[in-house]
């Protein structure tokens, strides 16, 4: 994998600039067409394919995660309460993973996908401020599974923080992500969804992931 | 891997045109504090019933997110993937291009290819810019391509983008009527061993093999090569055109990703080939317009080194630095040689500007060097030439109205050795009201410097006696009928007018249309006589449209059809070839069929006009072929090609015949 995960710069950023501004994303995205489709970039205009979105299978896998896991009791309110996967942000996995998600059940669980966003701090005064931090930090560890999207690729380490003891399972595409203290790191390799995983993040958390998803994962460790 | 994986299914979805609306309107309309969930899609649900194992095996399209960045270029931008060349049966890049809508494809012979979109085909087609992984591959010799060695490991082919009309600003130079843009896969997306092999009747025996491995934790490799033959082509007659010819291909590359979005890319290939066939038309010295005909091999060798690194700071942030020197080498039938070396640098850095801009410059240069020996009928003076080129570019892209209106301005600059200091701009403009419709215009001024051979060719087309030339009786004192270069000749420029728009009708249909209108000034042509220096004496307007309609029929089917229509006025004193060498006329429709998830059918039909001036009759080309996924590691194909006729001219007297051939692949 990549032996550097920009932790150092990141890590340094406050909940305010985590997103940035939306306009610049699409301007940048414009730009992108035109300068990849200029120098044989691989990521440049791609027209439909009959193969899938790659998207729609990590968003697959994300579920499969919530399906072979086992968390402790503790974690749930009675024997029926839900499977919680928070989509943390925004990109094409978590769009598809709220597409697909919900409805699903696991045993007599069923699985809910619930969209989270930073909160928005504007206007608010300091204690206020404190407090809609920590609401936001609760609704992360209430979840079994929280997928953090690319967006808040500058907000991982924070994120991972946030949630450690809470034995949430966290599963991102965020290059590096595994690296970097995550657990579950899906990419794509040779036209196929992979992902590697942090075993020692994983077995620290107190969740229990299945040897069925693990023997297929690419073992990673958490690089300092 | 367990037994199962052979019953995956392939494609049990198709990314259908609703979910690229949803991820346009991610890319747009991100400032919603809310995720919108996408209507769940019963095709998806499928995923969730695959095994772990499927899951894993499955193959995915490997660029995320970006699909529909296509949709809102405001350009006629085509691409074909990886899969849509596949699936053809198409075995060549020049062959491949045949999909693209309004572009013409001809073949002259079987190593001889005249490609082109918007007219002007120029024999080899000499207003396009064809680039391969970054690497500009047109000629300089006669501003065209040598098609027959273009070549790439089809498999690893990640696709091709075609742009119909102008892409000068970032290009430069002969990107006047297209730029061809060949795109393989990263090393790191082409591990493992593919093998392949196959034999047909015109393709007489081709082999590919890659092996992708790891170098380290963050690097990747790949080591491939290819070998072809093809059988010949005849006349009407049942005369052989002598054209038969192999080549052999191979390369290595290394892609490595860094951290903090560092990533470099090594690439060297070799190719060769000592018979590509040609059947010679020679003038007898001392003789009134006599020609000997012989059959002779010519040969070709070549390669070359590239290294890019790229460096993306934030997404749409970021910088490519790129170099490479390339050599080729050709021997004609009659004998005449040109080598040529070139080296070539190229820099390029994109950013954002505040809320509202989107920036991107660069510079290069470039340095060129030939040398040629002279044959019977074909010379150049000076012998050898070097050409240097400087350019520098900038383009802004300005957004207008937050999520519907962008104008983008920006101008190429260039200096060469042959006219001087040259400016190429172009305006753009796109509407994209809501994600299923976009809207663009543009007007652009590029320009095509003149060739060597327009420069500087000294081409003997025959040798004339001087009385019976000018109708009297034989005066036993002999003339060459000479084409010559002149050093005079200015670059030709082009004031192009183009428009489109492009609709998803509904979820399952995309609709595509371009209209253009392009005005030639100080155009490159020879007297009327055909007899003479080169000269700017020609000008010409050519206007047209392209329509094609993307249609998902049903999961396991989608149709594309296409239609264009071209037409090209030339006017002056000039010997005017290209008026009746453009197809008026061209349409295609395209079925991909997935008869069950491991066996596929699919067909092409084409529809190309006339072309007067070749002497090429409208025709009908029809491609079927059938592919079987054995299981997870053997594929067997079958295909037919230009089933329809036993053959049919296409741009000379030699037919493209009627060919089948079987293919047998492997993948671990």
């Amino acid at each position: 994998m990549h032996p550097k995960p920009h932790t150092t710069r990141t890590a340094k950023r406050t909940d305010e600039t985590v997103a940035p501004s939306p306009r610049l994303v699409a301007l940048r995205c414009l730009a992108a067409v035109f300068a990849c489709a200029s120098l044989a970039a691989p990521a440049a205009a791609q027209r439909d394919d009959d193969v899938p979105d790659s998207a729609k299978v990590m968003s697959a896998w994300v579920v499969n995660f919530a399906r072979f896991s086992e968390w402790p009791g503790s974690k749930f309110e009675h024997g029926k309460s839900p499977i919680i996967i928070g989509v943390l942000g925004r990109d094409d996995v978590g769009t598809a993973l709220v597409g697909l998600g919900n409805d699903v059940a696991v045993g007599d669980r069923p699985v809910r996908v619930r969209p989270l966003a930073p909160p928005d701090l504007a206007g608010l005064d300091g204690e206020e401020r404190l407090k809609a931090r920590a609401r936001f930090r609760e609704e992360l560890r209430r979840c079994h599974v929280l997928y953090v999207a690319r967006s808040e690729a500058a907000a991982s380490n924070s994120i991972l923080s946030s949630v450690a003891g809470a034995q949430v399972l966290t599963v991102s595409s965020i290059k590096d992500f595994a690296a970097a203290g995550g657990m579950l790191n899906l990419e794509v390799r040779n036209n196929k969804v992979a992902f590697d995983a942090n075993v020692e993040e994983i077995n620290a958390s107190g969740v229990t992931v299945s040897s069925k998803v693990l023997r297929l994962a690419r073992i990673q460790k958490t690089e300092k | 891997m367990e037994d199962n994986i052979g019953r995956v299914p392939r494609r049990p979805w198709r990314r259908g045109p609703l979910c690229g609306a949803a991820a346009a309107a991610m890319l747009l309309a991100m400032s919603e504090a809310r995720v919108v969930a996408e209507p769940p899609d019963v095709r998806d649900r499928i995923l969730l019933d695959l095994s772990l194992d499927q899951l894993s095996a499955l193959e995915v399209d490997s660029v995320a997110g970006v699909g529909q960045d296509w949709f809102k270029a405001p350009a006629e931008l085509h691409v074909l993937t990886g899969s849509d060349i596949r699936r053809s049966g198409h075995r060549s890049i020049a062959e491949a291009l045949r999909m693209v809508p309004g572009m013409f494809v001809g073949r002259g012979d079987a190593n001889t290819w005249s490609i082109a979109a918007r007219g002007f085909n120029g024999g080899l087609g000499n207003k396009s810019l064809v680039m391969i992984d970054g690497r500009t591959v047109y000629d300089p010799l006669f501003s065209g391509t040598f098609w027959d060695i273009q070549d790439v490991l089809m498999e690893d082919l990640d696709r091709i983008e075609v742009i119909n009309g102008p892409g000068a600003t970032l290009w430069g130079a002969n990107a006047v009527n297209g730029v061809i843009n060949v795109t393989t896969r990263s090393a790191k997306e082409t591990q493992g061993i593919y093998l392949s092999g196959g034999y047909g009747d015109e393709h007489r025996g081709f082999g590919a093999m890659r092996y992708g491995g790891r170098l380290s934790d963050d690097g990747w490799f790949r080591v491939w090569g290819k070998y072809r033959n093809r059988d010949s082509f005849e006349d009407a007659d049942g005369n052989d055109a002598g054209d038969d010819w192999d080549l052999a291909h191979g390369g290595f590359r290394t892609d490595i990703e860094a951290s903090d979005g560092l990533s470099f890319t090594f690439q060297v290939e070799l190719y060769g080939s000592d018979r590509i066939g040609e059947r010679t038309r020679t003038p007898v010295p001392d003789a009134h317009l006599l020609f000997t005909t012989s059959q002779q091999d010519g040969r070709a060798e070549g390669g070359h080194l590239l290294a890019r690194v790229r460096k993306e700071i934030e997404p749409g942030s970021g910088w490519t630095l790129q170099a490479y020197y390339d050599r080729t080498e050709r021997v004609t039938g009659n004998g005449f040689e040109v080598s040529r070396d070139t080296a070539d640098i190229d820099f390029r850095h994109f950013f954002t500007l505040g809320d509202h801009q989107a920036i991107i410059w660069g510079v290069a240069a470039r340095h060129t060097s030939d040398r040629t020996r002279a044959s019977t009928n074909i010379a150049y003076d000076p012998r050898s030439r070097s050409m240097d080129t400087v350019s520098a570019f900038i383009q802004d892209t300005f957004t207008i109205v937050p999520d519907k209106v962008f104008l983008m301005v920006g101008s190429k600059f260039e200096h060469n050795d042959t006219t001087g200091f040259e400016v190429q701009p172009s305006v753009r403009a796109w509407f994209t009201p809501d994600d299923r419709n976009t809207l663009w215009a543009g007007v652009s001024r590029p320009v095509r410097t003149p060739s060597r051979t327009e420069d500087d060719t000294i081409l003997t087309l025959g040798i004339a006696d001087t009385g019976l030339l000018a109708g009297g009786a034989a005066s036993g004192v002999f003339i060459p009928l000479n084409v010559t270069g002149d050093d005079d000749v200015e670059a030709e420029n082009v004031l192009v007018f183009e428009g489109g728009y492009r609709s998803r009708l509904n979820d399952r249909m995309t609709l595509d249309l371009a209209v253009f209108l392009q005005q030639y000034d100080d155009l490159i042509f020879v007297p009327a006589a055909t007899v003479g220096s080169f000269n700017n004496d020609g000008d010409a307007e050519s206007y047209g449209a392209t329509i094609s309609l993307d249609w998902r029929v049903s999961e396991t089917w989608r149709l594309v059809a296409a239609y264009s229509f071209t037409d090209v006025q030339v006017h002056g004193p000039v010997a005017n070839s290209d008026e009746g060498s453009t197809p008026q006329h061209m349409a295609q429709i395209r079925s991909y069929l997935d008869i069950t998830p491991d066996i596929e059918l699919n067909a092409a039909l084409y529809y190309v006009d006339s072309l007067p001036q070749q002497n090429v009759k409208s025709y009908l080309r029809f491609d079927l072929g059938v592919t079987w996924r054995v299981n997870d590691h053997v594929e067997l194909s079958i295909f037919g090609q230009n089933l329809l006729d036993p053959g049919h001219r296409e741009f000379s007297t030699f037919e493209v015949p009627r060919g089948v051939y079987g293919q047998v692949t492997l993948r671990f």
